[in-house]
């Protein structure tokens, strides 16, 4: 009776097995132990061996193919040219699971992304994936942090590549040019005590309309208005071209510059992408400050970019330094 | 061979050898049922550890209780199921011993004095410690052994039992199945020091031995049980053997943490079985011909009991929640 091979239930969690390649050919001779095929899982890639003696025949699966657990994909028999017998197996092709349409060769990640970028997006935390997926997506220039960003629950499996390979597209077309992305770490903050102190010694009690002073003067181009943006509220504040953050008032202009603080949230860090105007994020974390400025090329070139938050980083750090 | 205790007669040891390929031979036909994706779940397979589970459970009784380990099946053999009902357990189906709900890393035959397989690593210590409670507290003379593998011995658990088990000079008998690796990582890179002294740290009294050696393990079980009957115990056992397939039955390329020489030098040269049998035929106690005939209706019984199984009911849908306990 010939001997059935099948595709092989590996894990707990797998319905289908991906016949990567035939080590041996239909017809040839067999011998118990022998690596028959090669399969990969959503885990791993793995060589079955053969579990029986004789010649490989039968064979119903393809190199590539997408098959069930459990299902006959060949047979060895007692001899090379066995004929069909009259139980109908599984003759038809056994690709039951249809290829997915992969995108051929998705652009690497990194062309989705500014040349201007100085550090490519990623999402807070470590992203929770499987070996394979990471492995794979390393190799096809995919940011697994698109998945966490899209919403979609960690951790990722082999399953999930489909959808990571989807997202590309809407990704990679960012709206009028390519955002840029800098990131500035303060160790320490020098702001919050600047603030009390220029509360309960200068009567400067609006720690936002400071914020915007700092901001404002960052950018190093005369008066100027700066929006305080926190928990979805926006104020937008008058910067007198002198920088004295006393002269800093209210104002219900367009702003040229948005500060977004995420202080207090449990929020580490963004990666939002271009918005309408330029956008300096302050999140916190412990003692120290992290500050991302992102923007489009169009509203900002890099060497301004770089020194703008560079300055907002130094006076966020050490605030006298305003007043140089 | 360790040498053989005049009581016992050729009867046992034909039973022995019977059980090591009745485990064996279940073994097989489970693995196949697994990667044909005919049964659900994981497991994980006995197979070259056999002459532990039979050289222990022969020196037991039925009142006498065992707990098992996620490599469970042969100590579920071995402490006297049958082949139909383990399988369909396997399987899910209603005939199964808990009616399909347990499966193969929660497999309970209770009528045997089976605690039950458990799919935690180290997590029946506790039932066992608490079995032998049990006993002394009613004044029964059973024991109660507990299965674990050298992996479980980083199970902080182990401490705590073992230390009120020796305060209250319990019933109950520690057997540590050594076979070389936890999960993919060779023991002596996880466990430091010497096994049996974390028994000797409480005042255990412990031993290795070879767990290849049906007939070394049973003397010394028997001699354990024995003792403890009589208030003597805990004790401890360090069985020193080796599982043939991987961790589970999935881990089939295993090069990158063991080599098949290896495997192969345990195989070829310390199978329990084929030692035993060995051992058999030299004492005259039985010819080729009659172990032959043995191996192929052990055999022959599997193969029935696996198409019993397949064809078998599942339970019926209102059972979901019987034998479900919450409180």
């Amino acid at each position: 009776m010939p001997h059935e091979v099948t595709m092989p239930q590996l894990g707990m969690t797998q319905d289908t097995g991906r016949l990567v390649q035939w080590l041996k050919q239909a017809g040839e001779k067999i011998t118990r132990g022998d690596l028959l095929f090669e399969v990969e899982t959503d885990k791993a890639t793995m060589e079955i061996e053969a579990q029986a003696d004789g010649f490989l025949t039968h064979v119903t699966a393809g190199e590539g193919d997408e098959v069930p657990v459990g299902k006959v994909i060949a047979r060895i028999s007692e001899t090379a040219d066995a004929p069909d017998d009259d139980t109908p197996r599984s003759h038809e092709p056994a690709r039951a699971v249809p290829e997915p349409a992969i995108p051929p060769a998705s652009p690497p990640a990194t062309e989705t992304t500014s040349k201007a970028s100085i550090e490519p997006p990623s999402a807070p935390g470590r992203i929770l994936a499987s070996p394979k997926l990471r492995r794979i997506a390393r190799e096809e220039g995919l940011d697994l942090a698109r998945l966490a960003r899209a919403g979609h629950p960690q951790p990722y499996h082999m399953r999930d590549l489909e959808t990571l390979r989807s997202l590309l597209p809407e990704a990679a077309s960012p709206a009028p040019s390519a955002s840029m992305r800098l990131r500035a770490a303060c160790p320490q903050d020098g702001f919050a005590e600047f603030a009390r102190w220029a509360a309960d010694a200068q009567g400067l009690a609006d720690a936002d309309a400071l914020l915007a002073g700092l901001a404002g003067a960052s950018l190093g181009h005369g008066e100027t208005v700066v929006a305080v943006e926190r928990f979805g509220a926006m104020r937008a504040y008058r910067v007198p071209r002198a920088r004295r953050l006393s002269a800093v008032t209210a104002s219900d202009d367009a702003p040229v510059l948005r500060v977004r603080d995420l202080r207090g949230t449990a929020i580490e860090t963004v990666a939002i992408g271009a918005e309408a105007l330029p956008v300096l994020t302050i999140t916190q974390r412990g003692s120290a400050l992290e500050i991302i400025l992102e923007c489009s090329a169009g509203q900002m070139d890099g060497p301004a970019a770089i020194a703008l938050l560079d300055a907002f980083a130094s006076r966020m750090r050490e605030p006298l330094r305003h007043l140089f | 061979m360790a040498d053989a205790e005049p009581k016992t007669n050729a009867e046992d040891y034909l039973r022995m050898y019977r059980q090591m390929v009745r485990i064996r031979t279940f073994e097989d036909n489970a693995n196949q049922l697994y990667l044909s994706a005919k049964m659900p779940g994981l497991t994980h397979m006995y197979s070259g550890e056999e002459a532990i589970a039979v050289g222990i459970c022969e020196a037991l009784t039925d009142e006498d209780r065992i707990t098992s380990t996620h490599r469970g099946h042969g100590h579920c053999v071995a402490k006297g199921a049958e082949f139909k009902e383990m399988f369909c357990e396997l399987l899910g189906k209603e005939e199964g011993y808990c009616r399909g709900k347990g499966g193969s890393m929660h497999i309970a035959d209770q009528s045997h004095g089976n605690l039950g397989a458990n799919a935690i690593v180290g997590g029946s210590m506790g039932i066992a410690t608490g079995s032998a409670l049990r006993a002394k507290l009613q004044g029964s003379d059973d024991v109660t052994v507990c299965f674990f593998g050298d992996g479980a011995t980083a199970q902080g658990l182990m401490y705590e039992v073992m230390n009120m088990a020796a305060l209250w000079k319990l019933p109950v008998i520690y057997a540590c199945e050594n076979n070389g690796y936890s999960e993919y990582t060779r023991t002596e890179e996880i466990a430091a020091g010497s096994i049996t002294a974390r028994a000797e740290a409480f005042g255990i009294e412990a031993h290795q031995v070879d767990g290849q050696d049906v007939l070394a393990v049973n003397a010394l079980t028997r001699r354990l049980v024995e003792r403890a009957r009589r208030g003597e115990g805990p004790f401890f056992m360090e069985l020193m053997t080796y599982r043939y397939h991987g961790h589970h039955v999935g881990d089939i390329n295993r090069e990158y943490y063991r080599s098949k020489d290896e495997e192969k030098d345990w195989k070829e040269n310390r199978d329990p079985i084929i030692r035993f049998r060995a051992w058999l035929v030299t004492e005259g106690i039985a010819s080729e011909d009659e172990i032959e005939a043995m191996n192929a209706e052990i055999v022959k019984d599997a193969a029935e009991a696996v198409s019993y199984a397949e064809a078998a009911p599942y339970p019926d849908a209102s059972e979901v929640d019987m034998h479900v306990y919450a409180d």
